[in-house]
């Protein structure tokens, strides 16, 4: 077989598989955020936590549930690091320097999972399994909640209340991610990811050579990174690594893994607005994306002469950086999905896709990860996308827009400029802050246009909350800790206060009755005009980093 | 003056979230 036929094998599998998972997983999340009932275990942490469950919260106080739930976890996530020297099974590492520390908790803490250090030889097992898994779990459920908070502005009228944060983010772990993060580790573990608590072995090699073989809690963390759309791995090389993908399935798996939640939330906004058929559309306009992601990825690093690397048209692929277990499809499947979603895991050197593939993958990111996106975030951003669709709409027939039986008015539109324009103002921002400063400048190592898209990429991964590396930066170097954790603190929380601030001007709104002049946002007409301003908003803004980055590298 | 300090980002954590509220305070002015 072809590695071509593979990786569309395997895709087809995957659109399948996520097709399969739509609605029973859908209704399910719809279930866990609409059900008055709740578990036992709930109960005793509320009870625990002294929460009143039944005490719903406006859209600033949720907000600031969150900033402060958020800011206690950096903190404790940055001590943990910080003691590591102190702590049970630290395997020798010492206390992680304070500025790799900071970064990987703003990191771990805003579901980015940006890298700065190597897994294996920074961090012990404790500060793994207690530190970084724990917020892979929290900040997942986090991205999910904010969600559920902004589609029930659209389901309630004439009230300030979003629902409890607390209460979400008990049901959102404890419900949802740890039940298919448990059957999700089995699968993975049974299929040769390792999970250990074993110290690292020694080994003297046929040549006379040392080797270190690494142990670890492997696959528990595997599972989530993937679920979670997190992203960060328990190994420097991440999916490439044997331990953490040891196989054509686990390739497979990771990926139906994080696209799982984030392609089956559209059906649970269409069961809670009841209205499934808008479930549909949001999805298809997720699904084309993604597919039109695949489909130029594996393109550009199949027809290497169009990159323009001619060491890749002798070896028929572009595969200098590419994991031989996988080949170029199976690198290009996962470098559309993780770029699409909000993952950041790689099975491959984005560094070596071919410019145009590269050009993709950064695009990918600058769409702002909404197609199917993160966890939750994915889900709020194309609602967003969504009412500016509508708006546009509005506009050219010349009637008051509606989305859902909300009016969207001035207020509301202001809400969805600010949303948009935060992502570009804190990348391009960055970006260009580190271009013109000797501290920024000293750490690209690779000159022209390919150097300019490194550190954009860098950016825009970071304040999209995706955490690949385009590497060929040495984001070590102090300038990109300390600038990278501010960030990725704003790139995750500014646009998620502006989504409730939007979620809670519709709450507050009664409900407008469909008449002649409404936009119908179940036909394929909406699905089109939201992919055409998904691609004009985006393609307008960061069009020229693009074309001075990778599309001036390929066409050179 | 080496800012690779606890002290530095302790404060670098308080002043990123401090900023990120008070941009909630003025989304709620805005909404008066």
């Amino acid at each position: 077989m072809s590695s071509a036929t593979a990786g569309w094998l395997q895709a087809g599998l995957l659109v399948a598989a996520l097709a399969a998972c739509y609605i029973p997983l859908g209704n399910y999340l719809a279930r866990i955020f609409t059900s008055d009932r709740d578990w036992k275990v709930e109960r005793f942490l509320y009870k625990l936590m002294g929460i009143d469950r039944s005490a719903d919260q406006k859209w600033s106080i949720y907000v600031r549930s969150i900033l402060a739930f958020s800011a206690v976890s950096v903190l404790f996530l940055y001590l943990l690091q910080r003691i590591q020297d102190h702590l049970m099974l630290a395997e020798g590492m010492t206390n992680v320097p304070p500025d790799t520390a900071w970064n990987t908790a703003t990191s771990f803490v805003t579901n980015t999972n940006w890298q700065n250090y190597a897994g294996e030889s920074t961090m012990g097992y404790v500060v793994q399994m207690t530190g970084l898994t724990v917020q892979q779990f929290m900040s997942a459920a986090v991205g999910l909640i904010v969600a559920i908070a902004m589609i029930r502005g659209f389901m309630r009228s004439r009230t300030d209340k979003l629902g409890n944060f607390y209460v979400d983010l008990t049901r959102a772990s404890i419900r949802l991610l740890l039940p298919i993060a448990i059957v999700g580790g089995i699968v993975l573990i049974a299929s040769g990811s390792i999970e250990n608590l074993h110290s690292y072995a020694t080994y003297t090699t046929l040549s006379g050579a040392h080797q270190t073989i690494p142990g670890g809690p492997v696959g528990s963390m595997e599972v989530i990174k993937d679920l979670g759309n997190n992203g960060g791995g328990f190994f420097n090389t991440n999916s490439a690594h044997p331990f953490e993908n040891p196989n054509a399935f686990t390739n497979w798996f990771e990926i139906f893994l994080l696209l799982l939640i984030p392609f089956a939330t559209p059906r649970a906004f269409g069961k809670m607005v009841k209205d499934n058929r808008q479930g549909y559309a949001l999805v298809a306009v997720m699904a084309i994306i993604w597919l039109l992601a695949i489909g130029g990825i594996s393109f550009f690093e199949a027809h290497y002469g169009i990159g323009g690397a001619t060491a890749a048209h002798l070896a028929h692929g572009a595969t200098e950086g590419v994991e031989t277990r996988f080949g170029t499809s199976g690198c290009s499947l996962f470098a559309a999905s993780t770029t699409v979603t909000s993952t950041g895991a790689v099975n491959c050197f984005h560094d070596s896709l071919t410019p145009f593939g590269g050009g993709i993958a950064l695009f990918d990111i600058a769409l702002g990860e909404i197609a199917p996106g993160g966890i939750g975030a994915g889900m709020y951003g194309i609602l967003i996308l969504a009412v500016v669709t509508v708006f546009v709409g509005g506009l050219m027939v010349g009637r008051t827009p509606e989305y859902l039986g909300k009016k969207i008015r001035p207020v509301e539109m202001k809400y969805a400029a600010l949303y948009f324009l935060t992502l570009p103002v804190v990348i391009l921002t960055a970006a260009g802050l580190s271009i013109g400063t000797h501290a920024g400048q000293a750490a690209i190592f690779n000159p022209g246009p390919h150097g300019l898209t490194e550190v954009v990429y860098a950016f825009a991964s970071m304040a999209n909350n995706n955490g690949s590396a385009f590497a060929g930066l040495g984001s070590a170097a102090i300038w990109y800790q300390t600038l990278g954790g501010f960030v990725m603190l704003f790139g995750r929380f500014a646009p998620e206060i502006f989504a409730l601030g939007l979620a809670g001007s519709l709450a507050r709104q009664g409900r407008t009755p469909e008449s002649v002049g409404t936009l119908d946002t179940r036909t394929p007409l909406f699905v089109g005009m939201v992919v055409g301003v998904v691609l004009v908003l985006v393609g307008l803004t960061y069009f020229p980093a693009l074309a001075l980055g990778p599309f001036a590298e390929g066409l050179h | 003056m080496n800012i690779n300090t606890d002290w530095f980002y302790i404060v670098m954590t308080i002043v990123a979230f401090g900023v990120l509220w008070l941009i909630v305070k003025g989304v709620e002015k805005f909404e008066r």
